[in-house]
């Protein structure tokens, strides 16, 4: 109970607070992050068994907390930390974020349809309130295209809902392997919508990329796993849905790591990976949580640091080179999440190889070669020395490689075997990003798929292409 | 049965105004549509067993399932909610933009 308080409940008192007083946001913020975090780490640390609660009555609210939604729970605590420090922004922001961090937690520890669909329709109320704060015409826009997509998506989940309802006659997930498989399918297309699983999650680099640094941080880390965590516990109970989920995992990879490839503006390239990154969170369900945590983090210190740059163009990173502090620090992140041995956890990438059936394994090995090339690729210019600021400008790097080496504690070192295969991935990948032209100034930029009614309508061409595998599934 | 059925052509009517409009604000309210038909289907569902409402201490009978419905009073917020927001940053945009056609909006918004 004093997890769920510290998780859900003081989150939610602290940003009414703030939203209530008008000030103090950054240091409830960082307050009630910091509490968070403590909370997860002692569920975690001391390995509580998972607990069950049912509130209010046999048909009340299901809750269901286990290591899976503690750690996740610890990420969105963690990002929450590190992002208050950054933000320049006016109170009433940091009542939003503390609302969408509670949010969040509710998701993760939510075992019931609705109570997730209420808890994610919260998140998008949030994000989009978050995204287009600043304003501005893109902004605005970007905002309107992320809330109705999510809410599209979350119609289709509220059908799902239904067929559940109409096949076990409650809401929790307790039920989840007696459903039919329609139920099954929208509910998951669903949140593969909020997920940002590729094809629905082509809203994706717009809001994440369009957004203020601190948003685009929560964005990518935190609130994308509010889909995917439920997504890891239907497919754990039912592998029916196991095959499908693996190959649009797949895809979701190959496709996000194209669109970052010709991507010039360095945040979206940012926002694309993490289109690219969600696949590798559901490809295996067992390791999903510690590896969303580990993206988060990198993905999180990436947002925030290019937060700090001058410009946003990788063409003029990769020609006229970075100041010293910015380049070890957007290094670190990036070798981390390419799986370079000794920094972040190297293993986890490395059992995820494993944990899969033989024809993905290998195809995973092969394709973990793009991650490398697209994130190291802005990064090759020479760097430059900068003279102004005093030793605080080396704290960002200085906090970055010890939170790497802490998270390589946590996650799992290199095996031995495997220090020369990961090393020689890296290797090709340099080879390759220091061959391939660069995207050049300005280009890249929106797909045609991006706009409205793209969106929309490829969410409504996946509804019939499931309404077809559901009249030929078994 | 028949009102399962007209129920379920409300969601695709919304559907066919969400993709087939071109305008924003037509987009949004066909969206409004599209749940009031799953918000209506929900309530339905409930009425399977009966039509009585679910009150204590009035007789036995045949009772409507009062979940489904209890539920999805949430589910009628968050949509009213939603069609708020998105109608409030939507007149925001037409008054910026002096139009409300999504590709136009589309153009401008990446310049």
């Amino acid at each position: 109970m004093t997890f769920l308080s510290l998780a859900v409940f003081l989150p939610f008192l602290a940003g009414l607070a703030v939203l209530a007083l008008g000030r103090g946001g950054r240091l409830a913020e960082g307050g009630t992050g910091v509490a968070v975090t403590v909370g997860a780490l002692h569920r975690l640390a001391f390995s509580f068994p998972p607990s069950d609660l049912v509130l209010s009555g046999p048909f009340g609210v299901h809750l269901f907390i286990d290591d899976q939604s503690a750690l996740f729970v610890l990420l969105a605590g963690l990002v929450v930390t590190a992002v208050a420090p950054e933000e320049r922004e006016r109170p009433p922001f940091q009542g939003l974020v503390l609302l969408l961090l509670g949010a969040c937690n509710a998701a993760f520890v939510s075992y019931d349809f609705f109570n997730v669909y209420v808890a994610i329709e919260l998140v998008t109320l949030l994000g989009f309130l978050l995204i287009r704060w600043g304003g501005g015409l893109r902004r605005t826009w970007a905002a309107v295209k992320y809330l109705m997509t999510g809410h599209v998506g979350m119609i289709l989940y509220l059908l799902g809902c239904l067929e559940a309802f109409g096949a076990t006659g409650s809401f929790s997930m307790a039920g989840l392997a007696d459903l039919p498989p329609l139920a099954l399918l929208l509910m998951a297309s669903g949140l593969a919508v909020k997920g940002g699983l590729f094809v629905l999650g082509l809203w994706l680099p717009e809001a994440h990329g369009g957004a203020a640094a601190p948003v685009s941080a929560l964005l990518s880390a935190v609130v994308v796993t509010t889909g995917l965590a439920p997504l890891l516990r239907f497919a754990s109970v039912e592998p029916r849905l196991l095959g499908p989920l693996t190959a649009l995992a797949l895809l979701s990879f190959v496709a996000g790591s194209l669109l970052a490839l010709k991507e010039d503006d360095y945040k979206r390239l940012l926002a694309s990976s993490t289109l690219a990154q969600v696949g590798l969170i559901l490809v295996v369900p067992a390791l999903g949580a510690q590896y969303a945590l580990y993206h988060g983090l990198c993905k999180g210190w990436l947002f925030l640091t290019a937060g700090r740059m001058p410009h946003r163009s990788v063409t003029f990173m990769a020609r006229k080179g970075l100041p010293w502090p910015l380049l070890l620090s957007l290094l670190g992140a990036s070798l981390a999440l390419s799986g370079a041995p000794f920094l972040g956890a190297p293993g986890l990438k490395e059992s995820l190889g494993e944990a899969m059936s033989p024809p993905w394994g290998g195809l995973f090995k092969i394709l973990a070669l793009l991650t490398p090339i697209y994130l190291l690729r802005p990064l090759l210019g020479r760097p430059r020395l900068i003279r102004q600021g005093g030793w605080q400008k080396w704290l960002f790097p200085l906090l970055l490689s010890l939170s790497l080496v802490m998270m390589g504690h946590f996650l799992g070192w290199t095996p031995s075997h495997s220090v020369i295969p990961a090393v020689v991935t890296l290797l090709l990948g340099l080879t390759v990003a220091f061959l391939l032209p660069l995207p050049g100034e300005g280009k890249g930029g929106p797909w045609a798929l991006e706009n409205l009614e793209n969106l929309l309508g490829l969410s409504v061409l996946f509804a019939q292409v499931l309404l077809l595998v559901w009249r030929w599934l078994p | 049965m028949v009102l399962r059925w007209i129920l379920l052509s409300v969601v695709l009517i919304g559907l066919v105004g969400l993709v087939g409009r071109r305008n924003v604000l037509s987009k949004v309210l066909a969206m409004d549509v599209m749940n009031t038909g799953v918000i209506s289907l929900f309530v339905h569902a409930g009425y399977r067993a009966g039509p009585r409402a679910p009150l204590l201490g009035d007789g036995a009978g045949a009772y409507a399932d009062p979940i489904p419905q209890a539920a999805i009073l949430t589910a009628i917020v968050i949509g009213f909610a939603t069609l708020a927001l998105l109608i409030v940053y939507v007149m925001d945009i037409s008054r910026s933009c002096t139009t409300l056609d999504a590709s136009c909006i589309e153009r401008r918004s990446r310049r």
